[in-house]
């Protein structure tokens, strides 16, 4: 049996949206941008992705910018932010919690004549508010990132209440939330989380890879960083990936659908997991913060294991989680989110971490299964 | 669906229906490995070596190595990825390039990292590479020349600018967009004489969402950061099922004899159905795309013959369909000296692979009988015929 816990890397794809795909790879292959019948038969299931998620998320249909994915739209966000930023306003803050996809942006941003700064946070990941406010130089800072919820240890930052801050000190700021991971696992609502932009993905709610979204709020001052063609109202060129949009619109909608008993339910499943944990398994600890984190996130550390022996021992009884996050694999050392949170050298050494991730899919055989394999495999993996 | 006439599709260099070898080969994928190909565990393994599969596949077909192959969301990623990174200075492209190529370049330059030099085409849309080497300064690091033409279908010798670059200018970097030729023409990196070369999936039987920049000798600087996929070269989880399909579009069997084969048919049976018409761009058919024509009707408005065409189930397009939304007259059609009025009595008929000749006949059948209402219309509504309209198009 595969007990796929690894959801925060990559979901699998829902049925029903891999279904609806399949027409726009055959009969309804035609171009967005094309005037005849086939072309208009493509803009129209482009538009009815872009009303479905706007809805969704709580804004207008000429809000959502397509992207090839959540990177893109992060990259969009920061660098568009930049290149719109007036000559004055030179200083950007970065939440030390931030998606590659947005802090490997500091040096670019650097190279704009910005002054980039990290907003620190606890040690249970919590965002700073008041170093936050500290920072803000109210006459200079057009940029401001905040991740909604982190995709390593999953904590969730409380964005509305520094978009209100924001509001008042520094209006002129775009605030930008990178909403990957909460995107239907918390409600992701632009106006309700006060957001100038929001980066979404498919692929991370059971959609498929390679499609994304910006969400932009209107009058926004972020300029596109790809140019020719006047697709996406100037904002994105390129030819759409209609089917991936469609895709995508339909996996935002299932996952919309059944929010609230999905969220209920994988909590659930979640606490099985850590309590079995807790019961079978000694010297271990959560990291994160223990209520303020997603339903379907738990980040373990291990005391005297390499997370990779963990992880490839975990594997080989088919049990697939990750040491931190995909994007990092192969690198050493605490990630920088985990640096972010204090850890040292020493401590990374120490505790072997694994991040667990659910989703809708997740069922209570693998969450049990897992704890088995964890009961045997840990003290295994310590006797090395 | 109705009992209307079957659909004919005369547009392929808009976007191209999938490749049943395509579309069976992503099928396959979607029951193959879902996983994120940067995952360490077996899911996410199974994923990377349907990535790497793919990438030889992709770099076999382009006569490229693997770790030259940089996966994209399409062609636009990809020129613009190449001209952000490795523009600077100044950059020579020719006024016929996509505006994926000149928009990045004149966003640049509104920036003031680059100036730019075009260089002009003649009447046909023939390049003299010359006059490219007149346009280099010491200052020069991209050259931009696409490989063929998406309105006018005209070749571009890639290789001899190339030559030209290797004497007179050998730091700077030829970019060559070779979207519509790949799949229509041999295309390989060392054909093209190019050092990055940029592809699209959904031209060429592929999905739509996915292409590549295959980079040669020139390391090369991410545009989207935030991760080490492709090499560093390229951030984000990678669009697998996409890649997929791109692999499995550069594997189709060529099919270039049955294009010249169409081409050559479409352009006999037109002149004899329809006396008059102006063939726009290179006479000499080595030189061009053997699918693409683009055919001036003088006196018809194109968009009106479009629409009566879409009705009668033929679907192509007046100029490309980036810019089909827009009012003002095709760039290339202009650089070829062509008139706004020319230019909008102008209308470009792409084929493609699975068209048949009877599709041919038909579709010449219907443009006929297009123009003949259309005649009949203009007659029987506006005696002043076709000035009134022109007149009626740009009140629109």
């Amino acid at each position: 049996m595969m007990v796929y816990l690894d959801n925060g890397a990559t979901t699998p794809p829902d049925p029903r949206v891999v279904d609806a795909m399949e027409p726009f790879f055959r009969e309804d292959f035609g171009n967005p941008s094309s005037a005849h019948a086939l072309g208009a038969a493509a803009a129209r299931a482009v538009r009815a992705a872009r009303e479905r998620l706007a809805e969704i998320v709580g804004a207008e249909p000429d809000e959502i910018v397509f992207t090839s994915g959540g990177t893109e739209a992060d990259n969009l966000a920061i660098r568009g932010a930049a290149l719109a930023a007036s000559p004055r306003r030179r200083h950007a803050l970065l939440s030390a919690l931030e998606h590659p996809a947005v802090r490997d942006n500091k040096s670019y941003l650097e190279s704009q004549g910005f002054t980039v700064e990290l907003v620190p946070c606890s040690k249970e990941g919590i965002t700073d508010l008041h170093a936050l406010e500290e920072l803000v130089r109210p006459m200079e800072t057009s940029l401001v990132a905040v991740m909604h919820a982190n995709n390593e240890v999953g904590t969730i930052q409380d964005v509305a209440r520094i978009a209100d801050y924001l509001t008042g000190a520094c209006p002129e700021a775009i605030f930008h939330v990178d909403a990957v991971q909460s995107f239907t696992r918390l409600p992701v609502r632009l106006r309700r989380l006060g957001a100038t932009t929001i980066a979404i993905a498919a692929h991370k709610i059971h959609g498929p890879k390679g499609i994304g979204a910006l969400i932009v709020k209107r009058g926004a001052k972020v300029r596109p960083i790809l140019a020719g063609g006047g697709q996406e109202r100037g904002m994105r060129p390129g030819t759409e990936n209609v089917a991936g949009i469609v895709g995508f619109g339909l996996a935002a909608h299932f996952a919309h659908e059944t929010l609230e008993q999905d969220v209920a339910r994988t909590a659930a499943l979640r606490d099985r997991l850590l309590a079995g944990i807790h019961e079978h398994v000694d010297d271990v600890r959560l990291n994160g913060h223990r209520e303020r984190r997603l339903c379907n996130n738990l980040h373990i550390s291990f005391q005297g294991v390499r997370s990779e022996t963990l992880l490839h021992m975990l594997e080989e009884s088919l049990v697939y989680v990750s040491a931190g996050s995909a994007c990092h694999a192969g690198s050493h050392g605490p990630s920088a989110v985990l640096k972010a949170m204090g850890w040292t050298e020493h401590e990374a050494a120490e505790w072997g971490t694994i991040r667990f991730t659910l989703s809708r899919m997740t069922t209570e055989e693998e969450i049990d299964r897992c704890i088995e394999v964890l009961k045997s495999v840990v003290p295994a993996a310590r006797s090395l | 669906m109705s009992a209307g006439p079957a659909r004919i599709y005369a547009d392929w260099n808009a976007t191209a229906p999938l490749a049943v070898e395509v579309r069976d080969a992503m099928s396959e994928a979607l029951d193959g490995p879902f996983g994120n190909p940067s995952s360490a565990h077996a899911e996410g393994r199974r994923a990377r070596d349907v990535l790497s599969a793919a990438r030889r596949d992709v770099a076999r077909w382009l006569g490229a190595r693997p770790s030259e192959v940089v996966f994209t969301s399409g062609a636009t990623e990809a020129l613009n990825h190449a001209i952000t990174v490795l523009g600077s200075g100044h950059a020579v492209a020719t006024a016929v390039e996509h505006s994926a190529v000149l928009e990045p370049i004149r966003a640049m330059e509104r920036a003031r990292r680059l100036a730019l030099t075009l260089v002009p085409v003649d009447d046909r849309g023939s390049l003299d590479p010359e006059q490219v080497a007149t346009a280099l300064r010491p200052e020069t690091t991209l050259v931009a020349v696409m490989r063929a033409n998406n309105e006018t279908g005209n070749l571009y010798d890639t290789l001899a600018v190339a030559q030209i670059l290797r004497q007179r200018a050998p730091r700077a970097t030829l970019l060559v967009d070779a979207t519509q030729a790949v799949g229509r023409i041999e295309t390989s990196l060392d054909g093209l004489g190019a050092d990055v070369v940029a592809v699209s999936a959904h031209k060429i039987g592929g999905p739509k969402g996915v292409g590549a920049l295959v980079a040669r000798g020139r390391p090369l600087d991410p545009l989207l950061r935030g991760g080490l996929q492709e090499s560093g070269r390229r951030a984000g989880t990678e669009n697998l099922l996409g890649i997929v399909g791109l692999a499995a579009a550069a594997r189709l069997a060529p099919c270039v004899e049955h294009l010249v084969a169409l081409g050559q048919l479409l352009r006999r049976e037109l002149d004899a159905a329809v006396p008059g018409l102006i063939v726009h761009g290179e006479p000499d058919a080595s030189a061009r795309l053997p699918q693409t024509t683009s055919v001036r009707f003088p006196g018809f408005d194109a968009d009106s013959l479009l629409i009566r065409l879409d009705a009668l189930g033929v679907q192509l397009s007046a100029g490309s369909a980036c810019t089909s939304q827009t009012r003002a007259p095709s760039h290339v059609l202009s650089a070829l000296g062509l008139s706004p009025e020319a230019a909008f009595e102008t209308v470009r008929i792409s084929l493609g692979r699975t068209t048949s000749p009877e599709e041919v006949y038909e579709l010449v059948a219907r443009i006929a009988r297009a123009v003949q209402l259309e005649r009949e219309a203009v007659v029987a509504h506006r005696p002043k015929s076709l000035t009134s309209a022109q007149r009626s198009r740009s009140t629109k």
